[in-house]
């Protein structure tokens, strides 16, 4: 994306800010002798070390192996549980779930659209390594290497199928977050995912009452609903979902050959797993023309998610600091609201002149109307491909996972008598050996 | 499981995921990341000084008759000459105006400027950082005075016919000068033989001006307190007290600004709660000039200068104007302060 | 599997691999592209203190209990005042450390006579909340020596700090992780 020269000058002349006109130079007292003046660096504390990053993404890659090879290879259910709760320890208290993937998306969309922003390559490594862990072996990160995931993987005693329309309905959100995050990083508004992380205040064990609200909710729901936050919210996990699809190795339920003897059918508390296509399959002329009817909508979805995105543009554009600062010194400049704010005040303290500053938010509100149109549009078109993929049956023979639907959990291994005449195959011989 | 007791089962789940999900919602609709509320720390974290703005509309017996931006970018010094021209120091120049506010010329500096003095035939002194400037009355270099001391840092010069003082906040001196540039002696240094307690200067304003009565007024800002000496370098007497009442000098480091009115009445600017007010030449109260209410609370310190018609002229180096203040009756000058607070 | 199912699988399994090629490829060298070309190392949170104005946001917004700011001294600035106003309340009673002449609400602020009429200040980091309150005192009377600073061996350095969000002056910047600080100087 290009954006205009001069706008984007002004803004960085707004942001630089002035500095306070009081230069200080001069001397401190002349003290007598035998005295001396304390180390004002000593004050401070160095930075942590870069070393820390470089284990998180060394302890990342080695849980991603780890889980994959239990998900595909060991299909081991206990296995995954327990490197889940290794990973809740490690990645969620104790180095208190930041930086996480799920972040770290951000920060690559910071680097792209800021040139002044250097992509450090810890979030560089937690960015792509479960994207590449998964093109090749499936979501086998959401399955034990993600605190969030594990920690409502943890709590998910009873689970309840959510209807199949509202999930894919509610499917479509983490699509639309994923999209507004990126917007504002990409406005350099804030990084929004990060402010509504629900469970980053308990690994830190301190959060602001209403987000500890929020995350207890989530985790509430999470009892009946399985992962509500990855399903239903997480923009990476949407990123992992398309990713998925083209995975290499994927988890199957099966081992060996699916007898379809349906005792898997409601083994997935994320309702990931797809039935065989009924023996009779509907009328080819009704397919085909709810196909077209599908393809026809498309464009009229995307319009439609156009419309709304512009129409949202100013809600979305508030989350800018320097807009929200244009909007309440326009106000107080007119005189139609009382007194100031530290915001105003700061901003009057600098001395920057007022137009410099109106000018740099409608260059920003510009890029938010464009911004939040084509996040309409995108919004539009996950809507229609959601419909497409409905509208597509393809022909399924046996019981399989939705590539992208399935987190990797491994809880249908032990629905499958195959797997279980496998795993009594497997086991015998070992019994027998002492 | 009977189908009742399923079906019941779903209910209860639903309902609590109804529940939690409408406590989310609300949550994150209250959750606050844009410091909307600001710190709720309470008053005992914050910093006041709402009880110590307020000065008696009695006492404030000047308004302001005109206001003109000084042009500058970081204007810092202000002189009046004998023909009543204004001079701005600032930036890396000098700007003058007329007596109305018109501007009537410029002229470049090697430097930043710290003060001015312009002198009765018209010759200007310019502190630069650690040296002296003089210029002629049309504006050339005529001579540049070496520093006093490494660590010399001139904040204010007055100019006598005889006698050139510099204020040396650097060294913590007034140094007094010949026209020529010849250094006679240092004034203010301490020196417990002839009970002078020293200059103490924590920030860089220290000002000076020559009184009616021939005795050269220091500030002493460490001490909150205006200091008379000789030309021989006595300290005659000295007046001040710390505290937030009116007539007295608030927070640290103040009184910093100086000048002199025709009648020998001592105008004193402060810092902080920016005030500029007119004292006796013996240091009482004798009325205000204007408070913080307009020119500010800051620490930037509003240099003043006096013309021939007794006209008080201030530097607002928060709002980069110079502001021009007569004389009127008391609490005249409320409505000039409302109507201009606000630029 | 069937027969008939065998023909399309090859060339469906090629254009898989290949889009996963492709993806792996887009993926893998898109992070490498971004962090390659300019790599000052990692970066961390800190505050401008030319723009902080002291909002006292700093001790409420960070997800630590005990805000990972505090205020620091920049000593070559202090003018060492025997009346310090960042250190007594506006109008005190007394130049004493009586704590009704203390402007500090934790104590935090250690005052120490030099020789006449100089008196250190220094800040007792355990006890400071990073409130703001001295820093003001000190900017609008004084030489702006208290400021406050990030201690970054309290920041859990946040990929989104929580305060930087909630700052008024947009005082906040990422700094090179080898000179953490912003010290004020002298100049």
């Amino acid at each position: 994306m290009r954006f205009p020269i001069v706008p984007t000058l002004a803004l960085v002349a707004i942001l630089s800010g002035g500095r306070a006109a009081a230069e200080q130079r001069f001397p401190p007292p002349d003290f007598s002798p035998g005295y001396s003046l304390p180390v004002t660096e000593a004050q401070g504390a160095p930075a942590r070390a870069d070393a820390r990053g470089y284990i998180d993404a060394a302890v990342l890659a080695g849980a991603l192996a780890l889980a994959s090879y239990l998900a595909l290879g060991r299909r081991s259910r206990r296995g995954l549980v327990l490197l889940g709760l290794g990973s809740l320890a490690y990645f969620g208290f104790y180095r208190h779930g930041c930086i996480c993937p799920v972040g770290a998306v951000q920060n690559v969309v910071l680097a792209i659209t800021d040139p002044g922003y250097a992509l450090p390559l810890t979030a560089a490594l937690f960015f792509a390594l479960p994207l590449l862990f998964t093109l090749f072996f499936g979501r086998a990160f959401c399955a034990a290497v993600c605190p969030l995931g594990a920690v409502q993987d943890v709590v998910l005693a009873s689970p309840v199928a959510v209807p199949g329309w509202l999930a894919r309905a509610l499917g479509l959100v983490p699509f639309v977050y994923l999209g507004a995050a990126v917007l504002l990083v990409a406005t350099g508004s804030t990084f929004l995912i990060c402010r509504y992380d629900p469970f980053v205040g308990f690994f830190r064990l301190s959060a602001g009452l209403d987000l500890t609200i929020y995350g207890a909710a989530l985790l509430i729901i999470g009892v009946f609903v399985g992962r509500p936050y990855c399903r239903f919210l997480c923009p990476y996990g949407a990123l992992l979902g398309l990713v998925s699809r083209l995975s290499w190795r994927r988890v199957t339920i099966t081992p060996a050959e699916c007898v379809r003897c349906r005792l898997c059918e409601d083994a997935c508390p994320f309702g990931a797993i797809t039935t065989p296509s009924p023996e009779t399959p509907p009328a080819r002329r009704a397919g085909k023309t709810a196909l077209a009817v599908t393809l026809l909508a498309l464009p009229l979805l995307m319009g439609l998610g156009a419309l709304a995105g512009r129409a949202l543009s100013p809600a979305f554009a508030h989350t800018h600091a320097t807009i929200r600062l244009a909007e309440r010194v326009w106000l107080e400049e007119a005189g139609e609201v009382e007194g100031t704010t530290d915001q105003s005040d700061a901003f009057r303290a600098t001395g920057l002149a007022l137009d410099d500053l109106y000018l740099a938010a409608g260059a920003l509100r510009a890029r938010f109307d464009t911004g939040t149109t084509i996040l309409g549009v995108f919004a539009g078109l996950a809507a229609g491909a959601t419909l497409l993929r409905v509208s597509l049956r393809r022909t399924r023979r046996d019981y399989e996972a939705d590539p992208a639907l399935c987190l990797a959990c491994g809880r249908c291994y032990r629905y499958c008598p195959v797997e279980t005449d496998r795993g009594k195959r497997h086991r015998k011989p070992r019994e027998a050996a002492p | 499981m009977t189908a009742r007791g399923a079906i019941s089962t779903r209910a209860a789940a639903g309902l609590i995921v109804f529940l939690a999900l409408v406590a989310a919602v609300v949550a994150v609709a209250l959750h606050d990341p844009i410091g909307r509320r600001g710190n709720r720390l309470g008053r005992d974290f914050a910093y006041e000084t709402k009880d110590l703005r307020p000065i008696p509309p009695d006492l404030i017996r000047y308004a302001e008759r005109a206001a003109f931006d000084a042009g500058l970018a970081v204007p810092r010094a202000i002189a009046v000459d004998a023909g009543d021209k204004i001079y701005v120091a600032g930036d890396r120049a000098v700007v003058w105006f007329t007596t109305h506010g018109a501007p009537a010329g410029a002229r470049a500096l090697d430097g930043e400027p710290t003060c001015l003095a312009v002198g009765a035939d018209g010759t200007w002194h310019v502190g630069l950082g650690g040296h002296v400037e003089v210029f002629d009355p049309a504006g050339a270099r005529a001579a540049a005075w070496t520093p006093h001391g490494a660590r010399s840092y001139i904040t204010a010069i007055a100019a006598a016919p005889d006698a050139i003082f510099v204020a040396d906040a650097g060294e913590r001196l007034v140094l007094l000068y010949r026209p020529d540039g010849a250094f006679v002696r240092p004034i203010g240094g301490r020196d417990a033989a002839r009970a002078i307690p020293g200059l103490v200067v924590p920030s860089p304003f220290l000002d000076l001006a020559m009184g009616k009565d021939g005795l050269l007024r220091v500030t002493n800002p460490g001490r909150r307190k205006v200091e008379a000496y000789s030309l021989e370098g006595d300290l005659c007497f000295a007046w001040g007290e710390a505290g937030a009442a009116i007539d007295r000098f608030c927070g640290c480091c103040n009184p910093v600004h100086l000048a002199v009115l025709p009648d020998g009445a001592l105008v004193a600017a402060e810092k902080g709660l920016a005030t500029v007010k007119v004292c006796e030449p013996d240091g009482a109260l004798r009325c205000v000039v204007a408070g913080p209410d307009l020119l500010g609370e800051n620490a930037l310190g509003c240099d003043v200068a006096v013309d021939s018609r007794g006209r008080i002229v201030v530097l607002d180096p928060a709002a980069k104007k110079v502001r021009i203040f007569e004389p009127a009756p008391p609490g005249g000058s409320r409505s000039q302060e409302t109507g201009s607070a606000h630029e | 599997m069937s027969d008939h199912e065998t023909t399309p699988i090859p060339r469906r399994g090629f254009m898989r691999a290949a889009a996963r090629a492709a993806c792996a490829l887009g993926i893998g060298g898109g992070a490498a592209y971004l962090v390659a070309p300019r790599t000052p190392g990692e970066r961390v949170w800190q505050i401008d203190p030319e723009k902080c104005i002291a909002c006292g946001n700093c001790a409420t917004y960070c997800v630590l209990r005990e805000s990972a700011v505090k205020c620091v001294h920049s000593f070559a600035m202090c003018g060492y005042c025997e009346l310090c106003t960042g250190f007594f309340n506006p109008s005190p009673n007394d130049l004493t450390t009586a704590a009704e002449n203390v402007l500090c609400p934790t104590g935090a602020i250690v005052r120490r006579f030099v020789e006449d009429p100089y008196f250190e200040y220094t800040i007792d980091q355990n006890l400071c909340i990073g409130c703001g309150k001295c820093v003001k005192g000190c900017k609008m009377f004084g030489n702006g020596s208290l400021y406050l600073q990030v201690i970054h061996d309290r920041c859990l350095n946040c990929n989104q700090c929580s305060i930087a969000a909630a700052c008024p002056s947009e005082a906040w910047v990422r700094v090179p992780a080898a000179r953490p600080h912003l010290w004020k100087k002298v100049t």
